[in-house]
């Protein structure tokens, strides 16, 4: 009953709060002259970066370039400018323009006034770059913060359910029953698919059929193929690169739902070491009945069957990754490396040792699947270990013992879990399934972990912050270190040959440095200070501290998944036409397929509300969090009250990671 | 192996082939894209990277000529000096048209009119009118 009063209770003060928030604390500033602000627009930002006004308050923009063509366009505004610098020749010639002229400013130093507009409701606005103006255009924005008296009420309000949420969750989970239901889901409840009417008798026999993953892989290569050719000889420019928009921006958020939803899905559609099996099996489609296979076998040495190499791969990528994503030639090394070394492993090694040891992809993927809604699974474990003949492991004529080196009867972890389905058809006995649970089941049952792992956690947890700040925030001067570029232009020579200047060069090398400390070192010094007071404030001596930061940090993944999936959901929403475009222009040679081509700038989506759609997925992630902290807690402290002081200790980590996710959308 | 496993094993291999064959792509600019006898496509590109693509053109002298220009990546812009050709700007990935014909044999020099990068002043290409 009380359970319920804090429900309701927390539900109305979140509609409230939506609502009110915004708009009922705003007052209109009313101003007899127009404010003047003036822009300079450059590769890849604009100065000022962060402009602050009133609500109400009557502004003009002026703006300029001070290199190539830029645009002006503001969120919420009825406003799209292409700002365009001196031209040298033309100017110079006072020639005729031929045709219909877009603008026509040949004037030197010419500002574009815009104008005067005015913002109702206070909160963050973007402007962006609209017209293609070099790698990171994309990415080229500016804040403009609205305030009223001074305050910037969305973000308090945002950032007020925010902390509602972490401490409403606590709360909760101390005022209710000690159990393992959250808000009435039992985190026992599964729904086995393959046996729901209907559905689940076609996906068994789709899922047995040995061509499955076959089919399932070659649309997947086909595209891959694209991918590659675009990669190397499309046009440089990422925007306008199928290989970039595709794979950075349909894939990427494809990716962050398809981890909640799916699991480890990609995996079994990933064409990337498709090639490397297929050789080893000697079989493109079915179950080589050879001894033989054509390859080594080897076994993967034992000190490297871990994630380090994975993770410290993803992390590396991420650190050239304003590069990664806008150069498409980078896109197409990385491709070219990841094939090559996915081939060679499958021709020495035995089984998946790549998508186990080395796919940074992999390691992500996999390490967010503990926390997705779908598993395979044994329907009775049982079963399983009474069975001798463990099909499942050594395979049989109808499907190969698990690639990926488990034994599926015993799963319960996602993490290793490829979802190739193999051991759906290996299976004699017909107990392998599909199952659909609630978020967090496998990690409740964790009481400790590993240190790769954790590290991965780490590297994951602290790099979807970094991401935002990288491609959505304002400070282009972040932007330029990854980029390796300097404020003033210096940015297109590389777009060709990949060669930086020395100056972007230096402050790459600084931002490395930056970086690589507050996720390996930074953060998780943080998280292991917040995990010694929990384990204080649980009044816990026996277990090891080690021990205690390891199990804990199982309860990052849900609030990291759910921050990358806020990621995808702004990625896709900005830069949504992108992929549109690039189908119908493959190489960015100018080419329309299907008429969709020729679109160089992608207006973003519902900007304005972009901060309210993505809060609720960054809170849906907090409470999870705290959710898991309380069962590992109860795992390791054993006691109600126990568990609970450890969680709130957790809990104000997490609600300050919460507040700094509000703080760049909003504040 | 069983028959129908070799069946199987082939029409995968074809598909995987076929499906391989899409590397082909970039070869087919031609033929999605054709330039008509009339038409000359200038492809523009900042100077780091290809400039004019492509960047000298021969053409006869009293034949109307179409030059399709397309900016590929930054806003470019193209003039001819000598014949009062200029397209003002092109925004990228727009197209734009200019019909002309050339009276006078010579060399041309065409350049591009808008900054587009550090080296813009590089970015140039010519066209021939012949007899």
């Amino acid at each position: 009953m009380r359970g319920k009063i804090l429900i309701t209770a927390f539900f109305f003060i979140f509609i409230i709060s939506f609502v009110m928030f915004p708009i009922g604390f705003s007052q209109k500033m009313v101003t007899e002259e127009p404010r003047v602000i003036e822009i300079e627009a450059f590769q890849f930002g604009f100065e000022p970066s962060v402009i602050r006004v009133s609500v109400g308050e009557e502004i003009i923009f002026k703006a300029r370039s001070t290199g190539v063509v830029h645009g002006l366009w503001i969120d919420g505004q009825d406003i799209d400018f292409a700002l365009v610098m001196p031209q040298t020749a033309a100017r110079s010639l006072d020639l005729p323009l031929y045709g219909e002229t877009v603008i026509a400013l040949l004037e030197p130093n010419k500002w574009v006034e815009v104008g005067p507009v005015s913002f109702d409701r206070t909160g963050k606005y973007k402007i962006r770059c609209s017209v293609g103006c070099g790698p990171l255009h994309p990415f080229m924005m500016g804040d403009i913060i609205v305030e009223s008296n001074g305050n910037n009420y969305s973000f308090y309000g945002l950032g007020f359910l925010g902390l509602v949420t972490g401490v409403g969750t606590t709360t909760y989970l101390w005022r209710r029953k000690p159990n393992d239901e959250m808000l009435g889901i039992s985190l026992k409840n599964e729904i086995d698919l393959l046996k729901i009417r209907w559905i689940g008798p076609l996906l068994k026999t789709m899922l047995q059929w040995r061509g499955i993953h076959f089919a399932l892989i070659l649309p997947n290569l086909f595209i891959f193929m694209i991918v590659l050719a675009s990669a190397f000889l499309g046009n440089p420019m990422g925007a306008l690169n199928f290989s970039i928009v595709l794979v950075w921006i349909l894939w990427f958020t494809a990716v962050e739902f398809m981890i909640l939803f799916l699991g480890r899905f990609w995996c079994t559609l990933c064409p990337i070491p498709a090639f490397g099996e297929w050789l080893s099996r000697r079989r493109l489609y079915g179950v080589h009945s050879l001894r033989k296979w054509f390859s080594l076998n080897r076994e993967w040495p034992k000190p490297l069957s871990n994630m380090w190499i994975a993770a410290l791969s993803f992390l590396g990528i991420s650190l050239i990754v304003p590069w990664l994503v806008t150069r498409p030639i980078v896109t197409g090394l990385l491709f070219a490396v990841l094939i090559v070394s996915a081939l060679v492993t499958h021709l020495i090694f035995k089984k998946r040792a790549f998508c186990l040891y080395l796919c940074p992809a992999g390691c992500y993927i996999g390490h967010h699947s503990t926390a997705s809604l779908f598993a395979i699974r044994s329907r009775d474990k049982t079963v399983c270990d009474e069975h001798i003949t463990k099909e499942c492991i050594k395979g049989s004529p109808s499907g190969y013992g698990c690639p990926w080196k488990r034994y599926p009867g015993g799963l319960d972890d996602n993490i290793y879990c490829g979802q190739c389905f193999e051991c759906l058809k290996s299976c004699p006995v017909d107990n392998m399934t599909l199952k659909l649970r609630m978020i967090g089941k496998d990690i409740s049952k964790k009481v400790t972990g590993k240190a790769d792992e954790a590290w991965m956690g780490f590297i994951r947890f602290v790099l979807a912050p970094t991401y935002f700040l990288v491609f959505f925030g304002s400070y282009f001067w972040i932007k330029d270190w990854g980029n390796m570029g300097t404020k003033f232009g210096a940015n297109l020579p590389s777009i060709g040959l990949l060669t930086p200047t020395a100056s972007g060069f230096d402050n790459w090398l600084l931002w490395v440095l930056m970086l690589s400390t507050i996720i390996l070192v930074l953060f998780p010094a943080i998280f292991f200070a917040f995990s010694w007071v929990a384990k204080q404030a649980a009044g816990d001596k026996k277990i090891p501290i080690k021990q205690v930061f390891f199990a804990l940090n199982h309860a990052l993944t849900p609030y990291a998944m759910f921050l990358w999936i806020s990621f995808g959901v702004v990625l896709i929403t900005w830069d949504w036409l992108y992929p549109i475009m690039g189908f119908s222009n493959p190489m960015g040679w100018g080419w329309n397929l299907f008429g969709t081509g020729g679109i160089a700038w992608s207006p973003p989506l519902v900007p304005h509300l972009t901060p309210f759609i993505v809060s609720p997925l960054v809170f849906l992630g907090l409470g999870l969090a705290i959710h898991s902290t309380y069962n590992i807690g109860m795992n390791l402290f054993g006691e109600h009250q126990r568990a609970i002081r450890a969680t709130s200790v957790m809990s104000i980590l997490y609600i300050l990671v919460a507040l700094f996710f509000i703080w760049i959308l909003m504040g | 192996m069983r028959k129908s496993e070799l069946f199987f094993e082939t029409l995968a291999l074809v598909a995987f082939v076929i499906t391989v064959g899409v590397l082909a792509l970039p070869a087919m600019d031609g033929l999605i894209m054709p330039q008509e006898p009339d038409e000359i496509i200038i492809r523009m590109y900042v100077q780091e990277y290809l400039g004019f693509d492509s960047n000298e053109t021969v053409i006869k002298k009293g034949e109307t000529v179409k030059l399709v220009l397309i900016s590929m990546d930054v806003a470019h812009g193209f003039i001819i000096p000598e014949l009062g050709i200029n397209s003002g700007i092109i925004l990228p990935g727009e197209k734009k048209v200019i019909e002309f014909t050339p009276e006078e044999e010579g060399e041309y020099t065409f350049m591009c009119s808008v900054k587009c990068s550090a080296t813009h002043s590089l970015m140039r290409g010519k066209i021939i009118v012949e007899e």
